[in-house]
């Protein structure tokens, strides 16, 4: 699944290991769903909209000129 | 002579006991439908398993509800070791159209949908095609699109489910058995032996027609016709507070009442939708939860 994670966590600076930490999952985790070979369940989705201040839908749409929200 | 005559009326009655026990279901073939029928009276209900799944997931549904209501058991064609259709083209379309034509052939009136997952996506499609020939349709844990697509545009969307079924089709058999028991224990039920188990069956699904029926249904959006249900329509969120359990930005974890919330934004514009939410469970809420499950679907059908 194409996402926007990686260019989030850049985006804060955060390396793959630190955003993993922040969610509680290991760092593989969070580079198989950068590599597309994971698809996250609705929770880790969840967790990562909120961290993100963002829709769970915003972080898998691959392009789109997205603002922060209130999720 | 005398004992063996015994022996063969003992052997008898205890087959027949056995019959009685777990009576054998009628069944038969629909188009790319495996039907397994139940009961003989009562208002239908026909119960559509998710992806890569069989009827065995509503093994318990089936015990309770039988001897008040005509079960139709589903089994789409690929899944839990039913051979694959060969170029049947979107299988996610064909059991759609042979859902339409099971119910016309074999004359169910008025049956009640009961979809898990894929089956309640499917389920959610039929009632917005043909309201008029249902009673109602329970979705558990299935939504008229995939959540993480939502914001989509079409073509994103078709892209990124031909990207999520390609990981299917292009896995080993060992990767897909490694698939099915990995999202089982990240996803499906909160008991991890219980999630080993059931990924084996899972695994018995082709992988191919798997993959098939993931692209049509991940590919699709029915959020726009929703307000052509015209039945009540119950969608079951299950909940696991652990899964959720991690403040993340400072933040509150998310609680049921806001993941109710989010279903029922995915539902707006389904005039008779009704979202409640199932806890704890994962996402095969009829298996971690059969008795709650059994009684939101009692309480469904009391009302209809």
């Amino acid at each position: 699944m194409r996402n926007r994670l990686h260019v989030l966590r850049a985006e804060r600076r955060w390396t793959q290991a630190e955003l993993a930490a922040r969610l509680n999952v290991s760092r593989q985790t969070i580079n198989a769903i950068e590599t597309e070979k994971y698809d996250p369940s609705l929770p880790l989705a969840f967790s990562m909209a909120r961290l993100f201040n963002l829709q769970i839908e915003d972080i898998f749409c691959p392009e789109s000129g997205i603002e922060e929200k209130a999720s | 002579m005398k004992k063996i005559k015994r022996l063969f009326v003992i052997g008898l009655l205890a087959l027949s006991a056995a019959a009685m026990a777990a009576p054998t279901p009628k069944t038969y073939t629909v188009g790319t439908l495996h039907v397994d029928q139940y009961g003989s009276h009562g208002r239908p209900l026909i119960l559509i398993p998710g992806l890569g799944s069989g009827a065995w997931v509503w093994k318990e549904t089936i015990a309770h509800f039988k001897h008040d209501h005509v079960i139709y058991a589903l089994t789409l064609a690929g899944f839990d070791g039913t051979p694959a259709p060969r170029d049947a083209g979107n299988l996610f379309d064909a059991a759609d159209a042979s859902l339409l034509k099971l119910i016309r052939q074999h004359h169910i009136d008025k049956p009640v949908l009961i979809g898990h997952s894929l089956g309640g996506t499917l389920a959610i499609r039929f009632a917005e095609e043909h309201s008029d020939l249902l009673g109602g349709v329970i979705a558990a844990d299935g939504l008229p699109v995939f959540p993480m697509f939502a914001r989509m545009t079409d073509q994103q969307r078709q892209a990124a489910a031909q990207r999520a079924g390609d990981a299917i089709a292009h896995a080993t058999p060992a990767q897909f058995k490694a698939q099915q028991i990995g999202f089982m224990k990240r996803v499906g039920v909160i008991d991890p032996a219980k999630a080993e188990k059931y990924g084996q069956l899972q695994a018995r699904s082709d992988p191919a027609a798997t993959a098939n029926y993931l692209v049509g249904d991940a590919s699709a959006d029915y959020r726009p016709d929703l307000d052509k249900i015209h039945v009540p329509l119950l969608e079951i969120a299950p909940y696991y507070k652990p899964d959720y359990a991690k403040a993340v930005g400072g933040r509150p974890p998310l609680s049921q009442a806001m993941i109710i919330g989010f279903y029922e934004r995915l539902l707006n514009g389904a005039p008779h939708a009704k979202v409640i939410s199932i806890a704890p469970s994962r996402h095969f809420v009829m298996l971690d939860q059969p008795a709650k499950f059994r009684h939101a679907v009692a309480a469904f059908l009391g009302k209809l």
